[in-house]
């Protein structure tokens, strides 16, 4: 089912800095003030648990394996020093349907991955690499789990399974991440990155691939120094 | 006569010729309608299809023919009324009682004959415009005879027949009307009535004055002596095996006044029919319908009559009466009467080939259901001589017949004697109560939860069993020991608990039963019970179902 609302949105997500680039003068070479992107990509979920933890009754599947989730991004960047930028970056992970398997007795059954939100702070260094802008970045924030009610299904074996009460929780997050920047006109990049995100609590990490376009909103005169 | 004087002239109010035809026609129609009697419906049935045949007989069907080919019920319907009969449909192709044949062999579908003649006798008073056949099929057994319809039977459409006929009917609804039922007592009370053999006793035709009388002739039937004369004063239940099942039983009596003799015909009803209008008439004092009613009546042609959920009982009876007659009930499973009170021994046709629980026609002791009660040194037939006065054998008379018929021991309830059951119409009694009544004698308790709940082994890490059984029930059986079973495997290391505790983590997922067997191993060695139906009495708690476990749901 399309969401009209959400289409309108992104929509005018775009619009608003494509407005403001186009009502800049740029006959000047200028030095970014502003920046934000848009992306989407891929997070990458390893496998948790192992087949050792199987216990009858308490544990029937002890391993849920590596997924990947659909992730959609977006940052603003502020211009701090020569090439030094802040930014705040939100991320939001999809949730996805995986199969879980019983070694027991090759049980299995299908569930809906918990969806999560990670926002962070991070202080990002412009450089050329092979003459291609890139740079890297590292940062800190928070990753929040979105809960799920209990709910009792059916294994494909006709067993009942309690799927447990989850409530939303948080936990500290650090991220680093390498990204590269192709110019496609005077004030937008297409950008892509990968990221790694560790978390806290969990003792996981994730790594991340997305892609996208960045926007210059503000633009600054370079300033010669003697 | 009264006159009036018009014109001079005596001129009577109504003419002498109109009164003497009005007489005429009132006699016809009470001699007519008086004859409130019984027709019988001939019907043909072949090839799956039913023809009816009219009120005469076409064609005489064999009258000894004693082979059940399937139980029908038929269904007279008429404007705004139906009436049902429960009936039995006989194969006329077989003459002989072949022993090593059951029943089952002849299910529905399965039937050798290509055509068949019935009648079905209703009172003539009832009204119908069409009949419905319906065959109720179900897997046969011996010992059904007697049994209650019971509710697993489904019923499978045979044919519909509209009949133009058409009877005026004017039920005499009046008697019915008058009845009044002024209160109720629960005179021996064991608890809960839906798993207890609930007994109503029923005035007929008494009136509120002599309402004393009735309940003096229930404790007479119950308490007084009767039996084994004076100097031998016993109760109903001091005989077994009512003594050792005393607490299966609870007695009502219900103070009803001008409840008439004849009411079975007045609803026009039959059967299953008449308990479920008498079960709706009580209600409002015994809500659980009962399992029997006693009918206590002054007058009545014999002592007792015995249907599988009624008895009719005569006022001056004596407690060995009832007895006699709850043996015939189902209570009793249905055994046979051992009088042998006929001695017209060629009535030949008027025979039946027998051979089942205290009756047979067999002096081959293979053929005799109770051979594991017969010594091999007793003669068979037994001759009626003291020294075989305490033995089983067989003992010829029986079942109305001075001959022809044999019974298991010469002196019996059943016989008519004031003494105990013989041993073999005792063992029959105790093993149709031990298997339909079983309950009262164990009483369990689990902490399995209600249905429909499921067990995860992290909440209920144990679930525990426990019964109670009553000594009683195990002094009846031979090496009593107690079994526990898992989905009818048994648990090892339990035999003999009392109380057992189940690691639910060790179980599988998915539904569980847990049952306790009374099991007596050895046959042969109690006076009591010698041949087990079924060696082992269950008791089954309530269905569990174990989850598969929990799962927390992830990233």
């Amino acid at each position: 089912m399309i969401n009209f609302k959400r289409i309108i949105l992104i929509v005018l997500l775009f619009l608003i800095p494509l407005k403001l680039i186009l009502s800049q003068e740029s006959s000047q070479r200028e030095k970014p003030i502003i920046l934000i992107s848009y992306q989407m990509g891929i997070t990458s979920i390893p496998q948790e648990g192992e087949e050792e933890d199987y216990r009858q009754g308490f544990n029937p599947f002890p391993v849920v394996p590596s997924h990947t989730v659909k992730t959609v991004n977006g940052e603003i960047f502020v211009y701090l020093y020569r090439n030094l930028f802040l930014g705040f970056s939100l991320d939001y992970c999809m949730n996805t349907r995986i199969t879980v398997i019983d070694p027991s007795d090759d049980d299995s059954f299908q569930f809906n991955t918990l969806s999560f939100y990670n926002y962070y702070l991070s202080l990002r260094y412009k450089y050329k690499l092979f003459g291609i802008s890139s740079y890297f970045s590292i940062g800190v924030g928070r990753t929040l789990t979105n809960g799920a009610e209990s709910e009792t299904i059916t294994t494909n074996k006709g067993y009942s399974l309690l799927l447990e009460k989850i409530d939303s929780y948080s936990q500290m997050l650090y991220v680093s991440n390498f990204g590269l920047e192709l110019p496609l006109g005077e004030s937008i990049y297409l950008t892509g990155k990968i990221s790694y995100l560790r978390l806290n609590m969990d003792k996981d990490s994730y790594l991340q691939f997305l892609g996208g376009i960045k926007f210059i909103i503000l633009k600054g005169r370079e300033v010669q120094h003697e | 006569m009264k006159t009036l004087n018009l014109c001079g002239k005596k001129k009577r109010l109504v003419p002498l010729k109109l009164i003497f035809f009005l007489t005429i026609y009132l006699m016809t129609n009470l001699l007519f309608s008086s004859e409130a009697g019984i027709k019988k419906l001939y019907f043909k049935y072949s090839n799956n299809k039913i023809s009816y045949l009219g009120e005469k007989k076409t064609i005489e069907p064999p009258i000894n023919i004693r082979r059940k080919i399937g139980d029908w019920e038929i269904v007279f319907e008429g404007d705004n009324h139906k009436i049902i009969y429960k009936t039995r449909i006989f194969d006329p192709t077989l003459y002989s009682f072949d022993l090593d044949a059951p029943y089952t062999s002849y299910k529905a579908g399965e039937k050798q004959f290509k055509e068949i003649i019935f009648s079905v006798e209703i009172p003539t008073s009832i009204q119908y415009k069409r009949i419905f056949f319906y065959e109720l099929l179900h897997p046969f057994s011996i010992d059904e005879e007697i049994s209650p319809v019971k509710s697993n039977y489904f019923k499978k459409n045979i044919s519909l027949l509209t009949i133009k006929e058409k009877k005026i009917y004017s039920p005499k609804l009046k008697s019915i009307d008058s009845i009044k039922i002024f209160s109720h007592q629960k005179f021996i009370n064991n608890g809960n009535d839906k798993r207890r053999i609930d007994i109503v006793f029923i005035p007929v035709q008494y009136s509120e004055s002599e309402l004393g009388n009735f309940h003096k002739t229930i404790n007479f039937l119950l308490y007084d002596v009767c039996w084994g004369g004076w100097e031998d004063k016993r109760t109903f239940f001091d005989a077994s095996p009512m003594k050792e099942f005393k607490k299966l039983f609870n007695f009502h009596y219900l103070d009803i006044i001008n409840f008439p003799m004849d009411w079975q015909e007045e609803i026009a009803c039959s059967g299953d029919s008449c308990k479920e209008w008498l079960d709706n008439l009580i209600k409002k004092f015994i809500p659980v319908p009962p399992d029997i009613y006693v009918f206590v009546v002054k007058t009545f042609q014999w002592s007792s009559l015995s249907s599988y959920w009624s008895i009719i009982i005569r006022d001056d009876s004596c407690g060995n009466v009832l007895l006699r007659a709850f043996s015939r009930s189902s209570i009793g499973g249905g055994l046979y009467n051992e009088f042998d009170t006929t001695d017209n021994c060629k009535d030949e046709k008027a025979k039946e080939i027998i051979s089942r629980k205290n009756i047979t026609v067999f002096t081959d002791k293979d053929l005799i259901p109770w051979k594991h009660w017969i010594l091999d040194s007793t003669p068979l037939p037994t001759p009626n001589t003291l020294t075989y006065k305490n033995t089983v054998g067989a003992f010829e008379g029986g079942y109305d017949y001075k001959c022809y018929y044999y019974r298991p021991q010469e002196k019996c309830v059943l016989h008519g004697d004031l003494w105990d059951f013989c041993k073999v119409c005792r063992e029959y009694f105790t093993l149709t109560l031990l298997d339909n009544w079983f309950d009262p004698y164990v009483s369990a308790k689990s902490n399995v939860p209600s249905q429909g709940m499921i067990i995860y082994p992290s909440d209920t890490p144990f679930l525990n069993f426990f019964i109670t059984v009553d000594e009683g029930l195990l002094s009846m059986l031979d090496t009593p020991n107690i079994v526990w079973l898992l989905d009818d495997k048994p648990i090892e290391g339990t035999d003999g608990k009392r109380g057992i505790s189940i690691n639910t983590s060790l179980l599988k997922a998915g539904k569980h039963t847990v049952k306790v067997a009374i099991v007596g191993e050895v046959v042969g060695t109690t006076g009591f019970v010698r041949k087990y139906h079924d060696n082992h009495y269950y008791y089954t708690f309530p269905e569990f179902e174990i989850g598969k476990g929990k799962f927390k749901r992830q990233r």
